[in-house]
C-alpha cells in the first residue's frame, strides 16, 4: 500500500504539491484563528455551591445549611468527592465530578438537588451556585483607590459596583467580577438600646413598623377623561430625612419617630473582607472568565473597557489597571515557546546543510516541518485543542524528528541518483526515486509506529497529568505521523523535481562527513575487534548512571515560574478585620521596600460574592515585579525573611497557578495528608493533636502542621426556656428578635437613580458593645409595665467556638499535613502509618486516611511505569513482527539503556529531580533510541539481502558507515530542535518542557555515541544466527490467481 | 539479552521509586497544641479541653509548651448558673495533663474554677464549659 502511495505521488506530482499548497494556506489561515492559553484544559468537573448565612456561627451553618445541602448532593451520578468548608456565616461546598463528565450535565444535576434541598434550610437561605469558572480563571485584578482621599471609600466601591463591574460583565467572555474593599453603601438605622428603654417600646414592634418604612404599591387603574391611568401608592424613601422622620410606634399616645430612638447614617455593609493597594485603602475588582475564553484577547477587551471607564472616573479617583494579568504570563510562556520552535527550525537547517552542503536537498527535508506542523494545526482545529505551552512544546519536542523520515528519504534517493549515473543503462529518474523510497519506507514506518506506538499507552494517563500531557502527545504523534506523509508523498516529488540534474548527482560528501566517517570507521575496527572491552564500557557506564538515580530527588511537576508571586498571611484565627489589616498593611509595606517589586494588590478576608470561604484572619496579596534587578530566587528569599519580622502571622510565598492546581490536586497541599474523620469536633482537634506529637521528630519529616481548625471566642445568649415561658415569650421568636437587633436585618432599599442601597437596622454598637449592655435589652414590657430583660430570660456569657468546619464525604474531619525532606516517601509514609497505629488510638465512629500530594504522585509515577513496560512489550512485538528474529528486536531495544545513561547523567547535571515530566520524556525517549537500531540494523540486513553481502565485519563497517550520516542528521537535529528549550530552564512556558528535553537531549547524545560501536559489536559478535535466518524466511505473498 | 532487557527496566523502575523526595513549604496551615480553650495568667497557662463525662486540663508555660506535672498540683470546683450549688472537683495526673469526671447533670454549661499552684503560687483560672457541645 505505501508503494501504492509514493507511486501515486510520483505518477500525480503537480496534485500532490496544489494539495500540500494549500495545506499551507489552510493551515496558516487556521493558525491565526485558534484560541491561546496557557496551559490545556485543565478544570476537573466541578460545581462550587455557596450559601450565605449572615452572622451565623460555623455549628449552625453546618447544621443547617451544609448538612442538608451534603445529603442531597451525595449520590449524584458522576460525582466523586462531596467537599465543604463551613465558616462565619458561610457554607462552601465543592461537588468534584470526574474528569469526563460534562459539566452542563453536572450543574443541571445539582440544580435539580439544590431545589429539593432548599425547603429544608432555613429561611430567606439560599444556595447559589458558583459560575462556571476555569482554574485559570482568574485573569485580572484592578484596583480603584483615591490617593488623596477625596473619593470616600463608599463611593469608590459604589462606583465599582454600579458603573465598572456592569461595564465588565457585559464583556463577552467575562464570567464573574468580584469587588473586595472600601464598603457597600447602605443606609443604616442603628436603634439605641437606651432610647428604646426610655420609649417603652418592644423591639418586635419597631421591627415591624420599620420594615414597612418604604414601600411602592399600586393602585390599580382608573378611567378619567376617556383614558386609562395606572395608580402608584409612593412611599419608597430616598433619604436620610425620610428614614429619620417616619414613625414607629406610639408612647404614651405621642409618636415616637426613628430620631427619637436610632440614629440614621450612611456606612459600610458589615464587612468581612477589606482590599489596599500598594498599602493604601482600595477597592480590588477580580476579573474571571468562561472556560474556553481566550484570555490574550479577553484582556485586551477588557483594558479597552477600562480605557472608556477611566474618562467617567470620579475626580481624585485613580485605576491601578495591571496589577496582576495572567495574560503577561501567557504571552510570555507561549512566546518562549514559539522561540523555542523558531531557534530549533534554524538549529536543524544548519545541521542538515552542513551535513548534505546543499540548498537543495536541505530545503526538500526542510519542507516536512512547516508541512506536519500546519497538519497538525487543522488536526488541532478540529478536535478544538487550543495552542498552548503543552500543544505546542509537543512540537518542540518532534521538530528535530520532523525531518528524520525526510532526511532517511532525501539521503537514499541523494545516494542511488548518484549511483544511478555510474550504471551503463540509467534509469529514469522517477523510477530510481521510486525504487529509493520505497526502499526505505519500511523502515521509516516502522520507526515512526514505535515512536508512536510508544506514546499511546500515557493517553490513558488520568487526572492533572492526563490533561497537560495528553495534549503534548497529541501534538507529537500528530506532527509525526504528518511528516511520515510528508515523506512517502510530497518528499518524493520535491526530489524529482529537485535532484534530477546531473550536477547535483555529481555531488561528493563533505570535508565534515569523510573526517567522521574515517574516525567511525577507525571505531569500528578496533570495536568490532575487541567486543568484551566494548560490552564493558558499556555496561559500566549503565551501571554508574543508575547509582545517580539515589542522589536525584522527586517532584510532582515542574515548579512553574509565573512571573509573579502571591503570599499568603494567615494571623491566629479570631483577629479582628481591622487588626488583620493593620497586620497586612504591615506587610505591603515591608513588600514594596523590597527595590525588584512594582505594585501589590492586598484582598484581607472574604469579598461578599467571593467562593473562598477564608475567614478576615486571612490575607492574600499579590505581587507583580519589575522587568530586570536580581534573580527571583534571592528576591522571593528576601521577601520571606523580611516577612518573618512581622509577629503572630504565618507567611507563605507562591504563584497564583501553582496555588490552584494545588487546590484541585488534593484539597490539601502537602506531600502527606493525614485525614482524621470523626462527629466530635473536639476529638478531632484531641486526635489530630495526638498525631502530631506522635510524628514530631520523625527523621525526614518536615513542616509537620495541623489545618488550622481552632477555636475562636464567641458571645452565646443561652434562651432559658422555662424563664421565657413565664412572660409568654416563645423561644424562636425570641432568638428571631435578637438576630435583629445584634446582627441587623435589611429591611428596605433606596432608590438613587438606577442604583438601590439597602436599609439595615441593628443595635448601634453602644448598646451591643459588653455584655452588660446587651443583658439589659429589653424583650418585653407587660401589661402591668414590667420591662422583660434579656438577662431575666437568656444566660449570656462568652464561650469559644470553631472557625470553620472542613468535610469531606459526608464526615468532618481535619488535616494533619506534612512533607519529606532527604528520606524516600514510601518508608516515610510507612514509618508515619506505623506511628500513627501504635501511639494514637483511634475511638469508635472515628477513622484515619491517608493522602496528599504522595498519593497522586504515587499512583501516576506507578501507571506511568506500568504503561512504560507496555510501550517496551509494545515496541518488542512490532520489531519482532518487522524482523521476525527476537535477537534482533531486543537488540535494537538495547538502545533504550544506553540513551538512558545519557538521561540519568543530563538529569543529574540539570535539575536532579524525576518529575512526572521526566518520566513521559524517558517514554518519549524509548522510541526515539530505538530509531537508531532500526535504521542501522535493517541496513546490514539490506546489504545482505540486496547487495551481495556477507555476513563478515567489512559488511557491518559498510553498513555503519553508509548509515553514519542519516544516523547522525536525525540525532543531531532532534538534539539541536530540543537545544532552546534545555537552555531555557525555569523560563516561562518552558517549565515543563525543559526536563522532558532534557531528558531526550541526553539520551539521544548517548544512544547516538554508543550506538556507533556498541550495535555493530554486538550485531556481529552474536547476530549472525538470527541475520542469516532472517534471510532465508520470507513473507507470505498473497497474490491474486485465476481459476 | 531479554534478561538484561528486563534487568534494565527492573532496576531503573527500583531506582525511581526510592528517589528522594523534594519538599516545599505547606501554606495555610499551623500547629495547634490539644485543640482546647487556653486561659492563664503571670504565671502559668491551662488548656481546657472537656467532653460530656469531664476535663482534662493541659498546664503550660508562655511559649505553651507543656509543664512537667510534678510541680502543679490541681484542685477545682464546678457551679451550675442559676443554680448557686458548687461541686468540688478531683483531679488525677495522667501524662501531660490533669483529668477529673464531672457530673453536669444535664447542664448546657457550667462554670469551673481551677485552682492551680505552680512555683510556689496557687492561682484561679475560671472557664465557662459546655459539656453537650
Amino acid at each position: 500500500m505505501l508503494d501504492h502511495v509514493i507511486r501515486f505521488s510520483l505518477t500525480h506530482r503537480l496534485l500532490v504539491l496544489t494539495l500540500g499548497v494549500i495545506i499551507t494556506a489552510y493551515g496558516l489561515f487556521t493558525v491565526s484563528q485558534m484560541p491561546i492559553d496557557v496551559f490545556p484544559d485543565l478544570n476537573r468537573p466541578t460545581v462550587t455551591i455557596m450559601t450565605e448565612a449572615v452572622g451565623m456561627a460555623p455549628e449552625e451553618v453546618e447544621t443547617l445549611v451544609t448538612l442538608p445541602l451534603e445529603t442531597v448532593l451525595n449520590g449524584l451520578p458522576g460525582v466523586e468527592r462531596v467537599r465543604s468548608t463551613t465558616g462565619i456565616g458561610l457554607s462552601v461546598i465543592y461537588v468534584e465530578f470526574g474528569w469526563n463528565t460534562e459539566i452542563y450535565r453536572n450543574r443541571q444535576l445539582v440544580a435539580e438537588k439544590l431545589q429539593l434541598a432548599k425547603e429544608k434550610l432555613p429561611q430567606g437561605v439560599t444556595p447559589v451556585m458558583g459560575p462556571i469558572a476555569s482554574i485559570m480563571g482568574e485573569i485580572q485584578l484592578i484596583g480603584l483607590s483615591s490617593p488623596s482621599g477625596e473619593v470616600s471609600a463608599l463611593d469608590l466601591r459604589t462606583f465599582a459596583d454600579w458603573t465598572i463591574r456592569p461595564r465588565l460583565l457585559s464583556v463577552p467572555g467575562v464570567a464573574q467580577v468580584i469587588a473586595i474593599g472600601g464598603g457597600v453603601k447602605q443606609y443604616q438605622i442603628l436603634l439605641s438600646a437606651e432610647k428604646i428603654q426610655k420609649n417603652q417600646l418592644p423591639l418586635e414592634e419597631i421591627e415591624k413598623a420599620l420594615s414597612k418604612i418604604s414601600l411602592n404599591t399600586t393602585g390599580g387603574y382608573i378611567d378619567l377623561e376617556k383614558k386609562e391611568f395606572l395608580i402608584r401608592n409612593i412611599g419608597t424613601i430616598k433619604s436620610e430625612e425620610d428614614i429619620l422622620n417616619s414613625v414607629v410606634g406610639l408612647h404614651l399616645g405621642r409618636p415616637v419617630f426613628v430620631r427619637d430612638i436610632a440614629e440614621v447614617k450612611l456606612g459600610p455593609q458589615i464587612k468581612r473582607g477589606d482590599g489596599s493597594v500598594n498599602g493604601k485603602p482600595s477597592v480590588i475588582l477580580s476579573i474571571q472568565k468562561q472556560p474556553g475564553s481566550n484570555t490574550v484577547e479577553l484582556t485586551e477587551k477588557i483594558d479597552a473597557a477600562l480605557k472608556e471607564l477611566e474618562k467617567s472616573l470620579p475626580k481624585g479617583a485613580v485605576f491601578h489597571g495591571d496589577l496582576f494579568k495572567q495574560a503577561h504570563f501567557i504571552e510570555a510562556a507561549v512566546d518562549n515557546v514559539k522561540e523555542a520552535l523558531r531557534d530549533g527550525t534554524v538549529l536543524v537547517f544548519i545541521v542538515l546543510f552542513m551535513f548534505l552542503l546543499n540548498f537543495r536537498t536541505t530545503a526538500i527535508t526542510l519542507t516536512a516541518i512547516p508541512l506536519s506542523l500546519l497538519v497538525t494545526v487543522i488536526v488541532f482545529h478540529f478536535f478544538e485543542l487550543s495552542v498552548n505551552t503543552m500543544t505546542l512544546g509537543g512540537l518542540a519536542v518532534a521538530i528535530g524528528e520532523l525531518v528524520d523520515d525526510a532526511i532517511v528519504d532525501v539521503e537514499n534517493v541523494f545516494r542511488r541518483l548518484k549511483e544511478n549515473k555510474t550504471l551503463q543503462n540509467p534509469l529514469s529518474t522517477l523510477q530510481v526515486v521510486y525504487n529509493a523510497s520505497s526502499e526505505v519506507r519500511n523502515s521509516i514506518v516502522f520507526a515512526t509506529i514505535i515512536v508512536v506506538l510508544v506514546f499511546l499507552p500515557l493517553f490513558y494517563m488520568s487526572g492533572i497529568e492526563g490533561r497537560l500531557f495528553i495534549p503534548l502527545g497529541v501534538a507529537y504523534i500528530v506532527s509525526l505521523i504528518a511528516s511520515l506523509l510528508v515523506s512517502l508523498t510530497i518528499t518524493p516529488v520535491l526530489c524529482s523535481f529537485l535532484l534530477a540534474k546531473d550536477k547535483l548527482a555529481d555531488h561528493q560528501d563533505g570535508k565534515l562527513v569523510k573526517v567522521l566517517k574515517n574516525w567511525d570507521r577507525k571505531l569500528l575496527v578496533k570495536s568490532l575487534d575487541h567486543p568484551k572491552i566494548v560490552f564493558g564500557i558499556a555496561g559500566t557506564l549503565f551501571v554508574l548512571s543508575l547509582l545517580l538515580i539515589p542522589f536525584m530527588g522527586r517532584d510532582f511537576l515542574p515548579k512553574f515560574n509565573e512571573g509573579t508571586a502571591t503570599v499568603n498571611i494567615m494571623a491566629q484565627p479570631g483577629i479582628s478585620l481591622d487588626e488583620s489589616n493593620k497586620l497586612g498593611t504591615q506587610a505591603e509595606e515591608i513588600l514594596l521596600k523590597i527595590p525588584e517589586v512594582k505594585s501589590v494588590a492586598r484582598r484581607t478576608g472574604r469579598a461578599e460574592l467571593d467562593e473562598h470561604a477564608e475567614g478576615v484572619h486571612y490575607s492574600e496579596i499579590d505581587v507583580d515585579f519589575k522587568e530586570g534587578g536580581r534573580s527571583r530566587d534571592i528576591v522571593l528569599s528576601e521577601m520571606r525573611e523580611k516577612l518573618e519580622s512581622i509577629s503572630g502571622v504565618f507567611s507563605n510565598i507562591g504563584q497564583p497557578i501553582s496555588h490552584r492546581l494545588d487546590h484541585l490536586l488534593s484539597g490539601v497541599r502537602a506531600q502527606i495528608a493525614i485525614k482524621v474523620f470523626g462527629p466530635d469536633l473536639n476529638t478531632l482537634r484531641s486526635k489530630a493533636s495526638e498525631i502530631y506529637k506522635a510524628l514530631d521528630g520523625t527523621k525526614g519529616l518536615v513542616d509537620l502542621q495541623i489545618e488550622q481548625q481552632v477555636l475562636i471566642p464567641q458571645v452565646k445568649i443561652q434562651l432559658l426556656r422555662d424563664e421565657a415561658g413565664q412572660f409568654g415569650l416563645v423561644a424562636g421568636e425570641l432568638s428571631e428578635t435578637l438576630e435583629k437587633a445584634l446582627n441587623g436585618e435589611v429591611i428596605a432599599q433606596v432608590l438613587d437613580q438606577q442604583k438601590t442601597f439597602n436599609v439595615y437596622m441593628r443595635f448601634d454598637d453602644k448598646s451591643r458593645a459588653n455584655l452588660d449592655l446587651i443583658k439589659q435589652t429589653i424583650l418585653k414590657i407587660m401589661p402591668d409595665g414590667r420591662k422583660v430583660t434579656l438577662e431575666k430570660v437568656a444566660d449570656v456569657f462568652e464561650s469559644q467556638g470553631p472557625n470553620q468546619i472542613n468535610r469531606e464525604n459526608a464526615q468532618r474531619r481535619i488535616v494533619v499535613s506534612a512533607n519529606s525532606s532527604g528520606r524516600d516517601l514510601d518508608s516515610l509514609v510507612s514509618e508515619v502509618q506505623d506511628r500513627i497505629q501504635k501511639q494514637v488510638p483511634v475511638p469508635e465512629g472515628y477513622f484515619i486516611q491517608y493522602g496528599g500530594q504522595f498519593e497522586s504522585q504515587k499512583s501516576a509515577s506507578r501507571l506511568i511505569l506500568l504503561l512504560g513496560i507496555l510501550s517496551l512489550i509494545g515496541i518488542f512485538i512490532v520489531l519482532y513482527a518487522h524482523f521476525k528474529s527476537s535477537f534482533i528486536a531486543v537488540q535494537i531495544m538495547l538502545n533504550i539503556p544506553m540513551a538512558l545513561i545519557g538521561s540519568l547523567v543530563a538529569i543529574y547535571l540539570s535539575d536532579r529531580v524525576f518529575s512526572i515530566a521526566t518520566m513521559v520524556a524517558f517514554i518519549t525517549l524509548c522510541g526515539i533510541a530505538s530509531r537508531n537500531g532500526i535504521m542501522m540494523i535493517s541496513h546490514y540486513l539490506h546489504l545482505m539481502k540486496y547487495e551481495g553481502e556477507e555476513f563478515t565485519k567489512e559488511m557491518v563497517i559498510r553498513g555503519s558507515l553508509e548509515r553514519l550520516v542519516p544516523v547522525l542528521m536525525t540525532a543531531l537535529t532532534a538534539i539541536l530542535g530540543l537545544l532552546p528549550l534545555v537552555l531555557a530552564k525555569g523560563a516561562p512556558g518552558k517549565e515543563i518542557l525543559h526536563p522532558v528535553a532534557v531528558v531526550i537531549v541526553g539520551g539521544l547524545l548517548s544512544s547516538t555515541l554508543l550506538d556507533m560501536f556498541v550495535t555493530p559489536t554486538v550485531f556481529f559478535r552474536f547476530g549472525r544466527k538470527s541475520a542469516e535466518s532472517n534471510l532465508i524466511s520470507k513473507e507470505i505473498e498473497l497474490k491474486p490467481t485465476h481459476h | 539479552m531479554k534478561r538484561i532487557l528486563f534487568l534494565t527496566v527492573l532496576i531503573f523502575s527500583f531506582g525511581i521509586a526510592n528517589a528522594h523526595e523534594g519538599h516545599d513549604k505547606t501554606p495555610g496551615l499551623q500547629s495547634t497544641r490539644p485543640g482546647g480553650t487556653i486561659k492563664g495568667n503571670a504565671n502559668i497557662y491551662l488548656e481546657l479541653v472537656s467532653d460530656k463525662d469531664g476535663v482534662k486540663l493541659y498546664p503550660m508555660n508562655h511559649d505553651k509548651e507543656p509543664i512537667p506535672l510534678a510541680g502543679v498540683q490541681m484542685e477545682g470546683t464546678m457551679t451550675i448558673p442559676r443554680k448557686n450549688k458548687s461541686q468540688v472537683l478531683k483531679f488525677t495526673a495522667q501524662d501531660d495533663h490533669f483529668a477529673a469526671k464531672v457530673d453536669a447533670k444535664g447542664a448546657y454549661r457550667y462554670d469551673l474554677e481551677a485552682s492551680v499552684t505552680h512555683g510556689g503560687k496557687t492561682e484561679k483560672i475560671k472557664f465557662s464549659v459546655e459539656p453537650q457541645q
